[in-house]
């Protein structure tokens, strides 16, 4: 569908008027542009189709519920019309986990934005949802805290979205992952009803239902309010950068450091390939060499421990010592530019994307250059980097620019197709996961039973059809039905 | 001017960028809606442009969700690239080829200025009219400076006339001050998308100053130095006038010796930082400088980015007057909690925004004001 055939008028009258009597006449919208920005994500396949006038997905409706009790009530509205909802939040996702596959209501948290509590003793803050990252951490460090969380997207992305993907960010090495983060939330079920996970920061009370809604991608209720952890503002921060021979050599020494204890905040090693347009066109590195970069921050003599014990496991085993500023210009120019990933995909034959997988490190360096040769089987270039360090494995973030030579849109999805089924059929044959931190949503789902098995599957289909066995939320996404 | 090429080309780059200033947007931030990120009105721009949807008012009004603070900018990944600057490319193109899909309240505002010789005024008070015979007094007739006085100080905060006057004075200057001379410079209008109307308006303006023969201009309104500079050098209209705001010129006669602080103010103040001195004309140091000079202010800067760096003042009439609004009832509730006595605003349209919904208990003071307080 193009953007010019959507209809200005309500496609169900009827729930549009009870959703304005509920939340007012400002909080609901039929309009074909907001239907338009309400239809993707950063997902290629319909960011790209969007950017060319159609709209491939667009919801109904859209609504922007201020509390819990007008979640609920939409829930209610949606259920008596047999409508689907797509919880929304900063809309930043690039697996099209919000994107609308089957119509209805797209409901928005961002009018949800407060942070309700800051506890100085125990280090929480509790936010509701819909509060952009950014937000959270302007305020966090206007009082001398930090969340520890910066993902690339988190200019734009909403807390509700980082729980609903189980998202990570760039000092995750340090602060944790996402769900490392969590400690308790709100959910509104499809029922209507609200789950309240207290939040404490250990229990032995079954199985952990923070875990079962991290991740859930909206599958299973709409998370409305949210715990998280936080720490003091970092006193001090040193950054290293070590040039080593290939990529092997490079995962060796993350995994030395990381092994002996100690905590950089960041950690990234670059391939030969992307750390030439990255980073050495402008710092005049040697560019035949992967880059290892780290960021340590925290508390002052902790730190300079901790960095100058790193130090001497990179220089002592293999890797050449390039002073701070690689780590530096990254950290000031380049952590939130994707300039780097746009700039390749410039005419209609070509697309790009980012696939994250993990594994443990007796296979990592394997997957890598497994995972580089089934991409590029393919009419495209691969590159890719290691950016998410943990004592027993990391992750690696494998990039691919293909130009299929046909301007035919068929043409380009069915090669992007068949480099993600290359790169999950290797993935998996090597032991890794298909998506270490960017979800599954639409682009992943087919392949969510090389993840899990048929057994894996049917859990959680057996868990979708019991919290919503009218499967109203989010339809289509993890591969759970459509 | 932009060409067809660099236009589109520009809006699809940035519609191509996952919204990665969406979070700096005060507009944005108050709406809630996807479709008011910075990107994503930038995606109506192209949709429009590209012809793939019709220009209804509805469509267009997405081109004028815009407060023209170019926070924006803060956080763009691309250097050739300014949001609040292609929406109005695109409003001027909108406004050229179909007039009649505007906003209606886009042409109320145009018929206002048009009518009245500002979009900001109002008839004056009694009170207005006694300080501007006052100021007539103060003044010179003829001269090489001229004081152009912006219309929101003109209408409705006259106090700022008043300081800068004086501040001139000080530094032994005999300012021309002509105010029912002046003619609008058109800045407004300009962003609303009508050029053809700025222009005329420029070139009024321009053949004002040009008569009454002066060499350098002053103004308390970074707007209009904006417009009388860079705006009116984009318009085609061009002139070796000199052109200053209040600020470049406190801090130029600070250091000159020509002003003198002599009084410490012993007060918390948190400054309102405006956005096109900041951003449009970028101060180079200037306020700094000023506010290290008074002896006994504690002075507190925000961040120029970030939820802290959001404006309370907005230079495009919304479309949506409520959203205006928030965004000065956000800013002052943030200016309220540094729990500073005075808040030091930069424009006069910044003063007059926040003094409508600051509590008596906090001062807001134009920074013109608090010079004038410590040089006396």
């Amino acid at each position: 569908m193009e953007v010019r055939e959507l209809d200005p008028q309500p496609r169900h009258p009827k729930a549009f008027q009870e959703l304005v009597e509920a939340l007012g006449e400002s909080w609901v919208s039929a309009q074909p542009i907001d239907r338009t920005s309400y239809s993707f994500d950063v997902w290629p396949i319909v960011a790209y189709q969007v950017h060319k006038g159609q709209v491939p997905y667009p919801p109904d409706l859209i609504v922007w519920p201020k509390n819990e009790d007008e979640i609920a009530r939409v829930i209610d509205i949606a259920r008596k019309h047999v409508l689907p909802i797509v919880p929304y939040a900063g809309g930043s996702g690039c697996v099209g986990g919000i994107v609308p596959v089957k119509g209805g209501i797209t409901l928005d948290v961002k009018r949800m934005d407060k942070i309700l509590s800051l506890d100085r003793e125990a280090l929480t803050v509790t936010v509701e949802a819909g509060i952009l990252l950014q937000t959270l951490e302007d305020s966090l460090q206007a009082e001398g805290y930090t969340l520890g969380h910066f993902p690339q997207s988190m200019h734009s992305a909403a807390v509700g979205g980082t729980v609903a993907h189980n998202g990570i960010g760039t000092f995750s090495t340090k602060y944790g992952k996402f769900d490392d983060m969590v400690l308790g939330m709100n959910v509104v079920l499809p029922n209507g009803r609200i789950v309240k996970i207290n939040p404490t920061p250990k229990r032995s009370t079954g199985p952990n239902l923070n875990e079962l809604f991290l991740g859930s991608e909206g599958t299973l209720g709409i998370v409305s309010q949210v715990t998280l952890k936080i720490h003091h503002a970092p006193q001090k921060r040193i950054f290293q950068a070590f040039a080593v021979p290939n990529m092997r050599l490079g995962l060796d020494l993350a995994r030395l450091v990381i092994q002996h204890d100690i905590k950089p905040a960041v950690v990234r090693l670059y391939d030969k390939i992307e750390g030439k347009g990255l980073l050495f066109e402008t710092l005049e590195i040697e560019d035949d060499v992967c880059l290892l970069l780290f960021i340590y921050e925290g508390f002052e003599e902790l730190i300079d421990l901790e960095a100058k014990t790193g130090k001497e496991i990179c220089v002592n085993n293999g890797g050449k010592d390039l002073g701070p500023d690689p780590a530096v210009y990254w950290y000031e120019k380049k952590r939130f530019d994707v300039r780097h990933y746009l700039s390749k995909t410039k005419g209609p034959s070509q697309i790009a994307d980012t696939l994250e997988i993990a594994a443990t490190w007796d296979k990592l360096a394997d997957l890598y250059y497994a995972v580089r040769d089934a991409m590029e089987q393919y009419p495209c270039r691969s590159m890719g980097h290691s950016s998410h360090i943990y004592p027993q494995g990391a992750n690696l973030y494998m990039i691919f620019f293909a130009d299929v030579g046909s301007e035919e849109w068929e043409d380009v999805e069915k090669v992007y197709s068949q480099i993600l089924n290359a790169t999950f059929e290797t993935c998996r044959k090597n032991g890794g996961t298909i998506s270490h931190h960017h979800g599954i949503g639409m682009a992943k789902k087919q392949w969510m039973t090389l993840e899990h098995g048929s057994t894996g599957m049917e859990v959680l289909r057996k868990v979708k059809n019991t919290l919503d066995p009218d499967n109203i939320m989010n339809p289509g996404k993890l591969g759970l039905g459509e | 001017m932009m060409d067809d090429a660099e236009f589109n080309e520009k809006l699809m780059r940035c519609t191509r960028c996952p919204d990665m200033c969406a979070c700096s947007c005060p507009v944005f931030n108050i709406m809630k809606c996807q479709s008011v990120t910075p990107s994503n009105k930038v995606h109506v721009a192209l949709l429009l442009s590209a012809g793939e949807i019709p220009p209804t008012p509805d469509a267009v009004e997405y081109l004028y969700q815009c407060n023209n603070c170019r926070l924006c900018t803060e956080w763009c990944i691309y250097d050739d690239l300014v949001v609040s600057d292609l929406l109005m490319e695109a409003r001027r193109r909108i406004v050229e080829e179909t007039k009649e899909s505007l906003p209606e309240y886009v042409n109320q505002i145009l018929k206002k200025a048009e009518k009245d010789g500002s979009p900001f005024a109002e008839t004056y008070s009694e009170a207005t009219r006694m300080v501007r015979d006052q100021l007539r007094s103060m003044t010179s007739p003829v001269g090489n400076v001229l004081y152009y006085e912006d219309c929101i100080s003109k209408y409705h905060q006259p106090e700022i006339t008043v300081s800068s006057l004086r501040l001139l004075k000080k530094a032994g200057l005999e300012p021309m001050y002509l105010p029912d001379q002046e003619p609008c410079c058109g800045a407004v209008i300009d962003m609303l998308g009508f050029r053809e109307r700025a222009y005329w308006a420029g070139e009024k303006t321009l053949d004002f100053l040009m008569n009454v023969n002066v060499e350098r201009i002053i103004t308390a309104s970074p707007l209009s130095a904006y417009q009388l500079t860079k705006g009116f050098n984009q318009l085609g209209l061009k002139h070796a006038l000199r052109v200053q705001t209040m600020v470049e010129f406190i801090a130029e006669n600070l250091v000159d010796g020509k002003l003198n602080v002599q009084n410490a103010l012993e007060k918390k103040a948190v400054v309102d930082d405006d956005p096109i001195l900041v951003r449009y004309l970028k101060d180079d140091g200037s306020l700094e400088m000023i506010f290290q000079s008074i002896p006994g202010l504690e002075v507190i800067r925000n961040e120029s980015f970030g939820l802290m760096g959001r404006p309370a003042v907005s230079y495009s009439p919304l479309p949506c007057s409520n959203v205006e609004k928030e965004i000065t009832l956000q800013k002052a509730e943030e200016h309220i909690k540094t729990g500073a006595d005075w808040i030091i605003t930069t424009s006069p349209k910044a003063k007059m925004d926040l003094s409508q919904v600051i509590p008596a208990s906090v001062k807001v003071l134009d920074i013109v004001e608090l010079i004038n307080n410590a040089v006396d």
